[in-house]
């Protein structure tokens, strides 16, 4: 994680609940205005679209990990979401992971298939998240049986 | 750089650290109190935590010397645990460990009557009510820890 | 109008605080840094309206206030105090209105009532 003495950050362990995604966000978003309004902006979605996903998709049971890190000289921001995901979904984010590459230009592909997909989808279902996330950031992902981390770094 | 000390994993809730300034007080007040009353599902925990982690941090902010703070709130055997550590300088370590030790000699409840009645006489600047009120209002047992230019408050309260 | 009235409301950071007739209403967050340069004075404009006014009573309504830090509750002693020191014609009683289901104020406002003796009272608002 970035490490600088000009650096925050923010690491918080909690079971699986819509309701504190906003406060979690908001918080991290103030915080990371010393880097900037457009790296702060970004961490906002970026975050919001990890968690809306790991409460979505993950586990009822076992805690999230968010581990943010955030340096105001660097203008630079990573985060970590870490969760137990429901096996059934696991197979379904590589594939997404995997459509949407490592360049920006598929990422906004993939979010521009994505959009066109909206309609052919079951209600509350959107599949944009992954999308939206790796335009705003450099995304990895890694799967260790049912253990999902997701790392978005933001510049 | 001495981190806070370790702790089991899984009891970890929040770990912040950030630069000490005066404008991230509230927020981290909310944002804390808010957790804690998510995690605990009691909102008079949340209110405690909310007033000692915004009471904790000031002190950090005043009495420090600007360069780091960190906060660490845990859930512990049936208790929830606030951790805030930052730099100072030494001599302000000492004079918080006197002040520290003057108001532990005393029962929380006297320690706070005993602060509100010389309140009045102190400088403007200083009202000499965080610990006291942390300890009597937030319902909390205090440590303290100083180790060359740091200090580490610990307060641990039922939940 | 009342003297009260005169007292002009003190908006600041996050914070709002109105006096009308015989009540003082705190509304928002009380956490700056050094509320003995902004709270403090105005409450001692209160002070004096209150005792020009020659009120027995004056009402605190805290049901809209968030939090209060320690610093504040340091103007609300400085505020006992100068009650205190007024000759008892002139002296009066503070009722703070408090939210029942807010920690912070039932136990704060216990140690002001404690401190205050005879000047402070505290009621649990609807």
């Amino acid at each position: 994680m970035l490490d600088d003495r000009h650096s925050t950050s923010v690491v918080v362990r909690f079971s699986p609940a819509w309701e504190k995604i906003e406060p979690l966000r908001q918080y991290v978003v103030a915080s990371a205005g010393g880097a900037g309004e457009k790296v702060a902006g970004r961490v906002g979605i970026v975050l919001q679209e990890l968690l809306e996903n790991a409460v979505k998709y993950g586990d009822a049971v076992s805690h999230i990990e968010v581990d943010i890190s955030i340096s105001s000289v660097r203008k630079q921001a990573e985060v970590r979401v870490a969760n137990r995901a429901q096996m059934s979904r696991i197979a379904l984010l590589r594939k997404e992971y995997e459509a949407i590459g490592g360049s920006t230009e598929t990422a906004n592909a993939a979010f521009a298939r994505a959009l066109q997909r909206l309609q052919r989808l079951p209600q509350g279902s959107t599949m944009l998240g992954l999308a939206r996330i790796a335009m705003e950031s450099e995304l990895t992902l890694q799967i260790n049986g049912d253990q999902v981390i997701m790392t978005a770094r933001i510049s | 750089m001495t981190t806070l000390a370790e702790g089991p994993p899984t009891s970890r809730l929040v770990e912040l650290r950030f630069k000490p300034l005066w404008l991230y007080v509230d927020e981290v007040r909310e944002f804390c109190g808010f957790f804690a009353r998510a995690t605990f599902e009691d909102p008079a925990i949340g209110d405690r935590v909310g007033l000692v982690v915004h009471e904790l941090i000031e002190n950090a902010i005043r009495y420090g010397d600007e360069k780091e703070l960190e906060l660490r709130m845990e859930r512990l055997e049936g208790s929830v645990v606030i951790r805030v550590a930052n730099t100072t300088s030494d001599d302000r370590a000492q004079r918080l460990a006197a002040i520290f030790a003057e108001m532990m000699a005393i029962s929380p409840g006297d320690a706070y009557a005993r602060a509100l009645q010389s309140a009045a006489g102190r400088p403007s600047i200083e009202s000499g009510l965080g610990l006291p009120r942390v300890r009597c209002e937030g319902q909390v047992d205090l440590e303290l820890e100083i180790e060359p230019g740091r200090v580490c408050i610990t307060a641990r309260g039922a939940a | 109008m009342s003297s009260l009235a005169r007292v002009e409301p003190l908006v600041l950071d996050g914070v709002e605080i109105t006096a009308q007739r015989d009540v003082v209403a705190m509304k928002g967050v009380l956490s700056m840094r050094s509320p003995s340069e902004t709270v403090t004075p105005f409450l001692r404009r209160v002070h004096v309206a209150a005792t020009e006014a020659g009120l027995k009573k004056l009402t605190v309504d805290m049901t809209e206030l968030r939090f209060m830090n320690s610093s504040s509750i340091r103007s609300l002693v400085d505020w006992v105090e100068w009650i205190r020191k007024e000759p008892e014609a002139r002296q009066y009683r503070l009722l703070f209105v408090t939210k029942p289901d807010v920690t912070w104020q039932q136990t704060t406002m216990s140690a002001i009532r404690a401190f205050g003796g005879e000047h402070v009272s505290v009621q649990n608002g609807v």
